[in-house]
């Protein structure tokens, strides 16, 4: 400030309120022991960091090291858990295909029993004038070949039928 | 050493001096900075983080420093920017309760009833809006020129005439309200 706006500074306080520029020097606010001096320091130590570069981001000591173990040891943890996960899912599926062979198994023998003694059940109940009529609708002549080459009737017996037809 | 803002700033861009310009700049303009901020914000610890603040944004920001005006309202406008800056973000969390904190100690030379009177003005000054505070704190306690206050905060020198002014008026009518 020059000494011409100096005085127009004073004139115009002055003009509308004197009593300011009476208290303006005396007093100030409170401020802790040699706060200029330890704040010089602190900013100059700040101004250091920042020109160097050297943005301090609080990396504890051996940090690298250390995080290369931890990696490690999650890497094998979580091999194990995928490798036993694995296992699991193996031996779950093998159980169960097991289970339905067995179900599949149980059904077929149980059903093919049933089936067979229903049906042999069924022939022993029959009399013979059911079976003659029932070989009559469904037997034909293929079929009485297969008879005889099974033994069930005689050659001699064909013959006797042949001339009834 | 008594060094101006040219070799000051030339210190600064040489690689050996850098340090010692730096330790100069912070030397001859921590005090003023200070108190710029201090009488905005009012608490301590909070003029201290903003003062830390202005001085690395002047370190990052130098290399673009124009020179066109004077290197002191160039780190006022930074302190200023910096101190608005907290003010916007700090509103309503604690500066409304600082009314009632003020502490002045008075200096050797001070009588107790300006310690009456100097709490009564601090705490006008606590009343008046942010830019009319800023202007008449720069005007008032820095003993700046209209030209200087006009470029730190980009107004013109009419509009930072009549907001002096009303603040000086809005300071006077709390004193005679106080008294």
């Amino acid at each position: 400030m020059t000494e011409k706006e100096r005085m127009e500074w004073f004139e115009e306080l002055y003009k509308i309120l004197p009593s300011l520029n009476i208290y303006k020097k005396h007093a100030q606010y409170e401020l802790p022991a040699n706060y200029f001096e330890d704040v010089e320091e602190e900013i100059m130590a700040q101004i250091s960091i920042d020109l160097s570069g050297n943005h301090n981001l609080g990396i504890p000591e051996g940090y690298f090291e250390k995080v290369e173990e931890e990696i490690i040891d999650t890497l094998n943890k979580s091999n194990y858990l995928s490798n036993f996960t694995y296992l699991l899912k193996e031996k779950i599926a093998m159980a169960a295909s097991f289970s339905v062979l067995i179900v599949a198994v149980f059904c077929l023998y149980y059903f093919t029993k049933e089936n067979v003694a229903s049906s042999q059940e069924f022939v022993s109940e029959m009399t013979d004038e059911e079976s003659v009529e029932f070989l009559m609708i469904y037997t034909d002549e293929h079929d009485i070949y297969t008879f005889i080459e099974d033994g069930l009737i005689e050659e001699q017996e064909l013959n006797i039928t042949n001339i009834n037809d | 050493m008594e060094v101006n803002d040219r070799e000051l700033l030339e210190m600064i861009q040489s690689p050996f001096l850098k340090n010692k310009g730096y330790r100069i700049l912070v030397n001859t303009y921590k005090e003023r900075l200070y108190w710029h901020i201090r009488r905005m914000v009012f608490d301590h610890q909070d003029a201290d983080d903003i003062l830390q603040n202005t001085f690395l944004k002047v370190v990052r920001n130098i290399a673009d420093f124009n020179q066109k005006s004077s290197l002191y309202t160039w780190l006022y406008r930074i302190a200023t920017n910096e101190t608005l800056n907290y003010l916007n973000t700090s509103k309503n969390k604690k500066f409304e309760q600082l009314d009632s904190d003020i502490k002045i100690y008075v200096t050797e030379s001070g009588e107790v009833d300006e310690v009456v009177i100097m709490n009564k003005l601090t705490k006008a000054i606590h009343t008046l809006p942010e830019k009319q505070r800023l202007v008449f704190n720069l005007r008032y306690f820095d003993e700046m020129s209209y030209r200087d206050i006009a470029e730190i905060t980009g107004t013109s020198v009419g509009a930072l005439k009549a907001s002096y002014h009303h603040a000086v008026k809005k300071i006077e009518d709390f004193l005679i309200l106080e008294s």
